[in-house]
């Protein structure tokens, strides 16, 4: 798995879990009550990632995939466990230079129009951006730096995009605005949380392509966010698929896809139209049920109650981590031939 | 920008011609002979009615009583009044100079409080204090103010004798200087502290409710991300943004600061339009009303003009629907 003990390890992930407390209302025939109850959003994630890495992290709705998104990047406090970042505490290294730590940790959101202060020029931003972390002595260097990226990146005439506003541009050229600005800093460590879910879908794989190129030119590790495995497929070197908060399997992106282990991800590639068919399972695996809420999952295997081949020794403690090959790990002692039949 | 501007303006005599027009005309079929209120009595001898029909040209189609009057308002002549003889204009400015004091001081005042109180309870949302101040927002709200004008007379003036409850000066003495101006606070307190009182809610929810919403925006949360320090990110960011809807309501508060006091100006006696207004109405001094309507059409464009301008200013995005 990853590197860990190497000097190319970028990011170590330990047993990082996220709790939201959630008010409900619980009304019995008399009384409306106030409830307190723990979501536990992430619970208990743990992986590495070396330079240049593009790990693509998978889940239905609601899994927790932005939540951890959110406490790598250290945008959200993490509950229990921890993060080093080129074998540095995060919690430590942004108390001590946030300036320093933001740096070198970036995130890319999902919807692009969304990203940006309506009230300045792209100019305006980039420079505010560059300004903060020192990028270039003065504004005239500045200016020129941005114009040289926004060209590399696609996005002629630089100096007329230079000139506008976030609403006078589409969803593509924002996003790449996005990435251009979290590349620029050269950042060791960097999150997209589905950054093309929003757009028109011919832009979709220009985007991709611009992510991971710039992810390997400038040996970035990178999280992609993503509820689309082709997608994913396409980008990543390995995948983790998560469930209700946890990893449940994680390994080459070619091994995950062609080698599910997890019935869980057996029925995810199932359900994907848009891999090779010669992949997808002649017959699609149906989950029973919605996906439920972090709430009060276990003791068992989380996927015991929609598992379509669970058993009853499933729902008595969590498995324990089998290890597939080298590069693949599963959490779930049984495989998946059986669906196959 | 400047095209953006002129168009405003362009808009804005609009709305003062419409409204002249529509004032004239509403006062026209209002009921009640203008001729009897004018001489006082009820069957005013053939001789007086002729004198007076004559001499606010009464007799004349309305029509022509429109072009008199439009032709008047270029020299500035806004009309005598019916009542009291003199020139509308000359009585509007005898009064409006303590309707402004009041209304303008408490507007601003309202606005500082309200403002500030928003942005603490929208920092600290959930906590004791937003919780206290979001709910006696509610109640102050619901509170008529000529109502809570007369609990605050009833409390300060009649029972503990503190204030005095009405008027702007004491009458009966002839301060000067520095004890003339403290007579006029200790008169203004209790008016002002109503008006402060019920309008202060809608500044705090406004500013308190734009402010959560555009720190739960992407953009803050892209910017932290941006390591800005929570400092910069809101008064640079949040507070520029949240500020808008603040700007509208305030530009809309001295639209119509020249009535919109008036009932309380009328539980306080304080001399201002507010009771004079009333006499107009009562006694159907037609010049004296087209006066104050006209004036209150030329500050609602002339501050709308000034909001949309700021607006424009503030978010470029209004130009770009524009063009
Ligand atoms: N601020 C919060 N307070 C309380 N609960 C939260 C909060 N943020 C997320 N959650 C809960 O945590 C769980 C995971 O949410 P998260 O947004 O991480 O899911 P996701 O995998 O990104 O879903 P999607 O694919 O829809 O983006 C959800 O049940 C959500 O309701
Ligand atoms: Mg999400």
């Amino acid at each position: 798995m990853g590197g860990g003990e190497t000097d190319n390890c970028v990011i170590e992930v330990n047993n990082v879990k996220k709790y939201y407390i959630r008010k409900t209302r619980k009304t019995t025939k008399r009384w409306s009550l106030i409830n307190k109850e723990k979501v536990k959003s992430v619970d208990g994630v743990s992986f590495t990632m070396n330079e240049g890495e593009i790990l693509g992290v998978v889940g239905e709705s609601g899994c927790g995939k932005s939540t951890l998104g959110k406490v790598l990047v250290n945008l959200e406090s993490l509950s229990e466990g921890s993060v080093n970042i080129r074998g540095l505490n995060s919690n430590l290294s942004l108390k001590n230079n946030q300036l320093a730590f933001r740096k070198k940790v970036q995130i890319i959101f999902q919807n692009p129009f969304d990203t940006f202060d309506p009230r300045y020029t792209i100019e305006k931003i980039l420079l505010n951006v560059m300004k903060l972390h020192d990028v270039g002595s003065n504004t005239d260097e500045r200016r020129m730096k941005c114009i040289e990226i926004l060209e590399n990146a696609g996005l002629t005439p630089a100096k007329d995009i230079l000139k506008r506003y976030p609403y006078e541009l589409s969803g593509g050229q924002l996003q790449r605005i996005s990435i251009v600005r979290s590349m620029l800093l050269k950042p060791d460590f960097l999150v997209a949380d589905e950054p093309v879910s929003m757009l028109d879908v011919s832009v979709r794989a220009d985007i991709m392509n611009m992510l991971k190129q710039v992810c390997k030119i400038q040996k970035t590790a990178m999280v992609f966010i993503s509820h689309d495995l082709a997608a994913t497929r396409y980008i990543a070197d390995r995948i983790a698929v998560m469930y209700l908060g946890r990893i449940i399997e994680i390994g080459s992106t070619e091994e995950i896809i062609q080698n599910p282990q997890h019935p869980y991800t057996k029925a995810l590639i199932s359900n994907s139209m848009d891999l090779d068919e010669d992949i997808q399972n002649k017959s699609i695996i149906y989950l029973k049920g919605e996906p439920p809420t972090p709430v009060n999952a276990g003791p068992g295997c989380f996927f015991e109650p929609r598992c379509p081949i669970s058993r009853a020794s499933c729902s008595m403690q969590y498995p324990d981590v089998r290890a597939v090959s080298n590069h693949h790990e599963v959490y779930c002692p049984y495989g998946t031939d059986e669906l196959d039949n | 920008m400047a095209n953006y501007i002129q168009k405003r303006i362009i808009t804005g005599i609009l709305i003062i011609v419409v409204s002249i027009v529509l004032n004239f005309t509403l006062i026209k079929l209002s009921p009640g002979d203008p001729i009897r209120v004018l001489s006082g009595q009820d069957s005013p001898s053939p001789q007086m009615q002729a004198e007076l029909t004559a001499k606010y040209g009464l007799d004349q189609s309305v029509f022509m009583q429109f072009i008199n009057y439009v032709g008047n308002l270029a020299k500035g002549d806004l009309g005598v009044s019916i009542l009291s003889n003199q020139p509308v204009l000359k009585m509007i400015m005898e009064r409006i100079g303590p309707t402004l004091l009041l209304a303008l001081t408490t507007a601003i005042i309202a606005l500082i409080i309200g403002t500030a109180l928003g942005i603490y309870c929208a920092r600290y949302r959930g906590s004791r204090f937003d919780n206290i101040v979001s709910g006696s927002s509610y109640i102050f709200d619901s509170m008529p103010n000529f109502w809570l004008g007369m609990m605050l007379i009833m409390i300060f003036s009649s029972s503990l004798g503190w204030l005095p409850t009405s008027g702007m000066v004491d009458l009966r003495t002839n301060y000067t200087g520095f004890n003339y101006y403290l007579d006029v606070f200790k008169h203004w307190l209790l008016p002002a502290t109503t008006i402060v009182l019920v309008t202060v809610p809608y500044y705090f929810r406004i500013a308190r409710s734009s402010i959560i919403q555009v720190m739960s925006e992407d953009f803050i949360t892209t910017l932290r991300a941006t390591g800005m320090s929570e400092s910069r990110i809101f008064n640079k960011y949040v507070f520029k943004n949240a500020i808008l809807p603040t700007i509208t309501v305030f530009g809309i508060n001295l639209a119509y600061i020249v009535t919109g006091v008036a009932i309380v100006e009328i539980v306080f006696s304080w001399p201002g339009m507010g009771s004079f207004m009333l006499d107009a109405i009562h006694r159907r001094d037609y010049p004296l009303l087209m006066g104050i309507y006209l004036l209150l059409s030329i500050s609602v464009a002339i501050m709308m003009i000034i909001v949309d301008v700021i607006y424009a200013y503030l978010d470029p995005r209004i130009l770009y629907k524009e063009r």
